[in-house]
């Protein structure tokens, strides 16, 4: 009956209390390493596609050489016309972005900081984020903006009402919304299509400055598939601009920093040695007590219990270590997670999948280490421990 | 005595040292995966300035880093000059541009270097002969650390940087930095060309070599004093601390490897503790038997550090092999510059060490207050 074998389990593994807590210790330790190595991970690709997320469309259309958002590569405006013009799109909303020359003037240390801009229509619904939308006809007056309210500390003073200066030119913050720094932008404003040409106005390529739209947001008519209408544009339009649904668009971006940063490769192997510290101290936790209680599992043997009985009694340790343990590791995580968002405005979450994924990690990790040291047992021959 | 009786008590349970020597030695490998990406971020930031031959450097107040300078005037380099202390005040131009991969055709972000040639600015055999040749019109070196998305970088490649087609006539090793992973070393008449004709006036680092033997504390105080405020002089050592300050608060790699430091040490301590405490409990009842048979407290804890120090010796070296063996495999996979130096080396040993000690000491605490007919009743 497993449930009697449970209390034998529980009996061993709580026999000391000190060195019961210090495994429990040793386990969560191992634990909150892995859930932070993971939650750097993640930050990393999530903040990258953060922006994208908040985006309102269904398709989205780039240029062919823009491969990755940390690449400015602008289009022809006229290819919104183009496009809006085409069946099935509902409408066409260019978004302008630049996170090279924007240059924001903290209000109190007087320190100017990069900072990306993103400028729009107010007219157009671009933005998925509600703060927004409520300020568009403010973002209409000269000279204003809304900010980012995750935007790192360096900064400065953020509220609304705040007057500084944007590459030297005078802005008013007129709103803040909240969306999220990323590893190349360390925060985020948000302005009118005029205000944006007006504040950043060299062109970096030939052609007028209205033609550096950075992506056009197209939406599709109601009873439309974004595939049928994404492949009616591509034969439509010229092939100097890529057209993409917005999952495609995003799956490119997260491919980009999967493939081509050093990252994710640092982040996964500190996971993995984690999980790899995390074996070797359940193992020593189990087979120490395995062998403390060597004269008992040998009686147990002697008596007539099989061999079976014995390993299970040592997974059930594992299993009850590996919860146990898990437990605070994941209120220890929570925490740090709390302070490390504060800190840096990375998007650091704990989703469910990530918590049932390191719990099944925690139990595979004791269940190896349960298994080696059950061997120690079984291939004990019950006389000799008693000699 | 207390030699043998120390190393014989570890091996009389071999599997269960080894276990306790296996834990320890993934906590401090962990421990130096960790120090190795923080120390290569840091030094990423330094591997240029490493390079460039200067005692005192001038820059904008805006300096963020190599590639967000800002700027100052040149007139502030001719008053620089007017010192006795100052031997030269050179200009040094850096700024970002797209390459274009001559086969892809994708656009990349590089890092541009300008300089004047008839200068001796950096400290690199290769650039110094090779003054004349990058005085040629829209020619670049590049650096050989740049990444292969990057294309074709051999001699004679043609593409675009910018907006102006340009040859690469040549290459340099240094290393791109954190932020960059592509590097080029233009003189300064092909930079303001890359930069669409911008005036050399404009200068982003002003590098100041002081005579022999001038003290460069001394001089950079009078240097400010000279110069307005739209500059800022900086010695080397203040130069490290801005960019250290900047990347480790700043960026959130740095703050992010920062915390993977500060994990890598708790985790480290805190299971050091468990194994060693572990490993000290499964001994008292010997223990108490010599403290019964009259030895000294003093034996016991000479017995019990000596054991600790054999595990934590016998787990640093392995320990440090795989940190090596890490080390080399991110340099290939990742391109960082991740090395391990005898600072490091020493002061996690002396760390593990000194954690490992206190670690024993606080467990005999337990066996000298006790009394030793109950150390046997467990």
């Amino acid at each position: 009956m497993p449930w009697s074998r449970v209390p034998l389990a529980w009996l061993i593994l709580t026999h000391q209390k000190r060195r019961f807590v210090l495994s429990l210790a040793g386990i969560a330790f191992a634990v909150v390493l892995m859930y932070m190595e993971l939650g750097f991970l993640s930050a990393l690709y999530d903040s990258q596609v953060a922006l994208l997320q908040q985006l309102n469309a269904d398709l989205i259309m780039s240029s062919k050489a823009k491969y990755t958002m940390a690449i400015n590569e602008a289009l022809p405006r006229g290819r919104l016309y183009q496009a809006r013009a085409v069946a099935g799109v509902a409408d066409a909303y260019p978004l302008y972005v630049d996170f090279e020359q924007p240059s924001w003037r903290n209000p109190g240390t007087r320190g100017s900081r990069p900072i990306r801009v993103l400028g729009f229509n107010p007219a157009d619904p671009v933005f998925l984020i509600p703060e927004i939308q409520a300020r568009a006809e403010q973002l209409r007056q000269p000279d204003t903006a809304l900010i980012d309210r995750e935007s790192q500390e360096t900064y400065g003073r953020r509220e609304q009402g705040t007057v500084t200066e944007l590459s030297r030119r005078r802005l008013r913050v007129v709103g803040t919304f909240s969306l999220g720094t990323d590893f190349i932008s360390h925060g985020n404003v948000v302005m009118s299509d005029k205000n944006f040409l007006k504040f950043f106005p060299s062109s970096r390529g030939p052609g007028p400055n209205l033609s550096r739209v950075e992506l056009g947001l197209l939406k599709i008519a109601p009873g439309t598939h974004p595939g049928t209408v994404a492949g009616v544009l591509r034969t439509a339009l010229p092939p100097d601009v890529h057209i993409q649904t917005k999952q495609e668009f995003i799956d490119q971006e997260l491919k980009f920093w999967h493939d081509n940063t050093p990252l994710g490769y640092m982040f996964g192997l500190g996971a993995a040695l984690g999980f790899v510290v995390g074996i070797v101290i359940c193992y020593q936790i189990l087979y120490t007590d395995v062998v403390d209680h060597l004269p008992q599992f040998a009686t147990l043997k002697a008596i007539g219990y099989r061999d079976r009985f014995v390993r299970r009694v040592v997974l059930h340790e594992a299993l009850l270590l590996s919860f146990l343990g898990h437990v605070p590791g994941l209120g220890m995580s929570y925490l740090l997670y709390g302070m490390l968002v504060r800190a840096t405005g990375l998007p650091l979450h704990l989703p469910p999948e990530r918590v049932l994924l390191l719990l099944g990690l925690t139990i595979a990790m004791c269940t190896v280490s349960g298994i080696l040291a059950a061997r120690r047992v079984i291939t004990a021959d019950p006389a000799e421990v008693f000699a | 005595m207390k030699l043998l009786l120390a190393w014989l008590s570890l091996a009389h349970h071999k599997t269960r040292t080894l276990a306790a020597v296996a834990g320890i030695a993934f906590c401090i490998s962990l421990v130096f995966l960790q120090l190795g990406l923080y120390a290569s971020v840091m030094r990423s930031a330094l591997q240029i300035h490493e390079k460039l031959d200067y005692d005192l450097l001038l820059v904008s107040p805006d300096y963020l880093n190599l590639a967000r300078t800002g700027w100052f005037p040149r007139q502030r380099l001719q008053q620089a000059a007017a010192l006795p202390g100052v031997a030269s005040a050179l200009p040094f131009y850096t700024g970002a541009r797209q390459w274009r991969n001559p086969e892809t055709r994708r656009h990349l972000r590089l890092l541009v270097m300008g300089f004047n040639t008839r200068d001796h600015v950096f400290n690199l055999p290769e650039i110094d002969a090779a003054r004349q040749e990058l005085e040629r019109p829209d020619v670049v070196f590049i650096d050989r650390r740049t990444r292969p998305e990057f294309g074709s970088q051999a001699r004679g490649t043609v593409t675009e940087i910018g907006p102006r087609q340009v040859t690469v006539a040549g290459q340099y090793t240094i290393g791109t930095g954190f932020d960059f992973y592509g590097a080029a070393i233009v003189s300064d008449v092909n930079f303001s060309r890359l930069f669409e004709g911008i005036s050399l006036d404009k200068v982003n680092l002003g590098l100041i070599r002081l005579n022999r033997d001038a003290d460069p504390e001394a001089w950079a105080e009078a240097l400010r004093r000279a110069l307005p405020a739209d500059v800022r002089v900086l010695t080397r050592a203040q130069l490290t601390a801005l960019e250290q300050q900047y990347w480790a608060q700043e960026t959130p790699a740095g703050m992010v490897f920062g915390l993977g430091v500060v994990l890598a040490v708790v985790v480290g301590v805190v299971i050091l503790y468990q194994v060693l405490t572990t490993d000290i409990t499964k001994h008292l009842p010997e223990y108490a038997t010599l403290k019964a048979l009259g030895y000294r407290d003093r034996f016991l804890r000479y017995v019990v550090l000596l054991k600790v120090l054999f595990l934590v010796l016998l787990a640093y070296l392995p320990a440090l092999g795989l940190a090596l063996v890490l080390y080399a495999l991110i340099r290939e996979a990742a391109n960082l510059p991740v090395d391990m130096n005898v600072e490091r080396a020493g002061a996690v040993l002396a760390l593990s060490v000194l954690m490992a000690s206190g670690t024993g000491l606080s467990c005999l605490r337990r066996l000298r207050s006790a009394d030793p007919a109950d150390l046997f009743g467990r």
